[in-house]
């Protein structure tokens, strides 16, 4: 009998084709879309080698040209050459920690690279001459890298300078090379998993989708009240007992939920090979409890909101989007954002605890996080479950 | 004009959800103007990047120094002191590198010894690690050379020297001839792709909904038996469908104008209207096309949501296209989205108007009517047979 009660209400639930496809279409699509979307968004590229053009100044082109025509060459002359000639060499060796050149230098005049620069062909232009100067059209990170080694540049002029005065056979003691040589001074640990900010859409993706059971417990409760829907008019007066139709009802929506849970955790972690770390058992665990803790807030909708189906679906659909928006689904930053500043607004947000639980059981080592996690919503499930039983318990209509 | 009249009153039970559509993306719009704003200043500064410094090695005179001269470059952030908490600051960005000076460091390294720092970096922020790299190695490299070329330095000497040194820093100017131009014109390429995300939402939920309410099979027989002709009656319906997407167009572009902190009316500008209209009419008959095929209000929300959800994802909308892959814009350009988005990305960029550089942007128009044309064709069929199916 009870067997025949769920094959049954499974069937009514596979027939609710709204349910279906916001439960089982629209996460599938969802998540292959944020797939696409950023992939490339935040994937772990490394710096590329920024485009710089170099000008010669005005008065040091004159006096070089001069200096042709004349065949006289000045000493200062000679040492602006000199300078420009490091300063260029010095461009052109520099090396990323990654051994790829820092820059790629072009040598041009003033109005080509002004152009250049207007087109975002190059990041800066550099003015060559006594006190070399930057142009960039606006700030940035690239901007800010040509400038650190400008000045760095400049240091090394500096210290030539300082130590030839206290040390004037320094030269000789291969001085220059060892300005040139620059040593990287920091080296990189590396722990087992990276922190990837992108998995938390996914994290917060998932989270919605157990938490949209919300929508299958409101579609049981509503079944099963006399005075919501005619089926549940007729159910009162069946002689079957409430408590365990309920049970069975609500298991096939869990049922019903489950799958759409199960097929889009296949999806993400087969398909689309995203992160969840090394510990399955635990992962469905957190699927499972937020797909249960979903159906009881549906529930809960259902029974204390004495208003129309479509408020009532709209109340729980609100619940379960306002919560993913606090955990960064839409919003990466809105999850940290809440855990700095309204800690606990992160421990009764169900979705949040749920996509917190993912996280957890990727980034730390230990579980201690992830079984807060899972208690907690434990204890909200067991009181939710209360809340909903006791305005389902004795109710007697005398007249519908 | 009743079918007018009547399209209106129908459209008046979709205000609720076009209202707040609209109440979203014009807050969204003011949060990114907003960043947008912050960002632009005048004058150039250097982009300094967060970071946590774990000092394991006490405080002395050279490590201050160190870090004063750090300052210049990055952005000290303070993280509650336990592992969990560094590890999310890194996790969220909220830091993008953590430099631990181990125990015994100075020591170390003034006496010549090679000693590393110890950093822990966001993959994913390669440049912010590269100018935080290069800061450090600069600094330490020219205290390295010091140390060696002077023997019988002291601590404060150094501290001196490197404190001392550059005397002046390099000067950097900003290059501003069309800055002004180029705000508005990055203002308006993401007002108007994002605007192409709401236009999909409002039309699918606003002129599907009454499209599926005329086409009803009874509706549509009495419609027969009345004495307002075919013709009339369809006249009518255009009408009021381009009534509708002339009042939204209008008071989208202006509200678009009136929230650009940079606003200016340029050529470039009116080029950003004719791309939202010409955009509009294929939004309008896809929009068509969906009410007058799919049964049942609920199938339309959901449709609504999937398709502008989906459209936008692909064609650019809230992740630039430059950023997606190559397969995915392939995929792309079968959606009349992915054009609009192009037209309004290559607007966005133009800094001289000339035949050459004007006629990508109308074949991207071009091809967008293409699309109009394909699902106006295809209304005119189901239209066609529904009418056969009535009569």
């Amino acid at each position: 009998m009870a067997f025949q009660l769920y094959k049954t209400r499974l069937k009514c639930l596979f027939r609710n084709k709204e349910n279906i496809f916001w439960s089982y279409v629209f996460p599938m699509a969802l998540v292959t879309l944020f797939y696409f979307a950023f992939n490339n968004l935040f994937s772990s590229s490394d710096i590329k080698t920024i485009n710089i053009a170099y000008v010669h100044s005005q008065t040091e082109q004159a006096q070089t040209e001069h200096a042709q025509t004349e065949h006289t060459q000045t000493m200062q002359d000679n040492q602006i050459e000199n300078n420009m000639d490091a300063l260029k060499n010095v461009l052109k060796s520099a090396k990323m920690s990654n051994g790829l050149p820092l820059f790629n230098v072009n040598y041009t005049d003033i109005d080509e690279a002004g152009r250049a620069l207007e087109k975002d062909e190059i990041s800066a232009y550099i003015v060559g001459g006594v006190s070399p100067s930057v142009y960039v059209k606006k700030n940035g990170l690239y901007q800010t890298i040509v400038k650190s080694f400008m000045d760095s540049y400049n240091r090394g002029a500096y210290t030539v300078q300082s130590i030839l005065q206290k040390n004037p056979d320094a030269l000789n003691q291969g001085l220059l090379d060892d300005i040139i040589d620059t040593k990287s001074f920091t080296t990189e640990v590396k722990k087992d998993v990276e922190p990837n900010v992108v998995l938390t859409y996914y994290y917060a993706l998932l989270a919605m989708c157990c938490l949209m059971a919300a929508n299958w417990g409101l579609d049981e409760v509503i079944n099963i009240q006399g005075n919501r829907t005619n089926r549940g008019a007729r159910i009162s007066v069946s002689p079957v007992h409430k408590v365990k139709l309920l049970l069975i009802n609500m298991l096939a929506g869990f049922t019903g939920h489950a799958g759409s849970i199960a097929l889009v955790l296949i999806y993400m972690i087969k398909g689309l090979g995203i992160d969840f770390g090394n510990h399955l058992p635990h992962l469905i665990l957190a699927c499972v409890i937020g797909s249960i803790i979903g159906q009881f807030i549906g529930a809960v909708v259902g029974v204390w909101v004495n208003k129309s189906y479509g408020i009532q679906s709209a109340i729980t659909t609100s619940v379960v989007m306002i919560g993913s928006f606090l955990s960064g689904m839409m919003y990466v930053d809105m999850k940290h954002l809440i855990a700095k500043n309204a800690p606990i607004l992160s421990y009764i947000n169900p979705v949040n605890l749920v996509s917190d639980s993912f996280y957890s059981l990727y980034y730390y080592d230990d579980f201690s996080r992830f079984y807060l996690n899972i208690i907690i919503l434990v204890i909200m499930s067991v009181v939710l479950g209360v809340i909903s039983y006791l305005g389902l318990r004795r109710k007697t209509y005398a007249s519908i | 004009m009743p079918v007018f009249k009547t399209y209106f009153k129908i459209m008046k039970k979709q205000l609720t959800g076009l209202i707040l559509y609209g109440i979203m993306f014009i807050t969204i719009t003011l949060m990114v103007t907003f960043f947008i704003i912050r960002d632009s200043s005048k004058e150039f500064a250097v982009s300094r990047v967060p970071i946590l410094l774990i000092n394991n090695d006490g405080d002395n005179e050279f490590i201050e120094a160190f870090t004063s001269y750090l300052d210049g470059y990055v952005k000290f952030m303070d993280v509650e002191d336990s592992d969990d908490a560094r590890r999310d600051a890194l996790f969220y960005h909220e830091v993008n590198y953590i430099l631990t000076i181990p125990e015994g460091f100075t020591v170390r390294f003034l006496s010549g010894e090679e000693d590393r720092l110890i950093k822990e970096i966001l993959p994913d922020k390669m440049a912010a690690v590269q100018s935080v790299d290069s800061a450090i190695d600069n600094y330490l490299n020219m205290a390295r050379v010091y140390i060696k070329y002077n023997p019988g330095f002291d601590v404060a000497e150094l501290t001196e020297f490197l404190k001392n040194n550059p005397v002046s820093e390099t000067e950097v100017i900003i290059e501003s001839k069309k800055k002004d131009t180029l705000d508005a014109a990055e203002f308006n390429s993401y007002y108007f792709n994002y605007l192409g995300y709401i236009m999909i939402v409002c039309f699918v939920l606003g002129v599907s909904t009454v499209m599926m309410s005329f086409h009803g099979l009874d509706i549509r027989r009495r419609q027969f038996a009345s004495p307002v002709s075919s013709r009339g009656f369809n006249l009518q319906l255009i009408l009021a469908n381009l009534m509708f997407v002339l009042v939204y167009l209008v008071i989208f572009n202006v509200v678009g104008y009136l929230v650009n902190p940079f606003r200016r009316i340029d050529f470039s500008l009116i080029l950003n209207w004719i791309n939202t209209f010409v955009y509009a009419l294929v939004i309008l008959c896809i929009s068509f096309f969906i009410g007058i095929t799919v049964k049942g209000k609920n199938a339309v929300q959901a449709l609504s949501t999937a398709l502008s959800l989906g459209m936008a994802f692909l064609s650019g909308m809230f992740v630039p296209q430059q950023f997606l892959g190559s397969a995915v814009l392939r995929v792309a350009s079968f959606l009349p989205s992915y054009w609009y988005v192009r037209a309004n990305d290559t607007i966005g960029s133009l800094t001289e108007y000339n035949i050459r550089n004007l006629t990508p942007v109308l074949q991207y128009m071009a091809i967008q009517i293409g699309f109009a044309a394909v699902f106006l064709a295809f209304v005119l069929v189901v239209a066609k047979r529904k009418r056969q199916v009535a009569t």
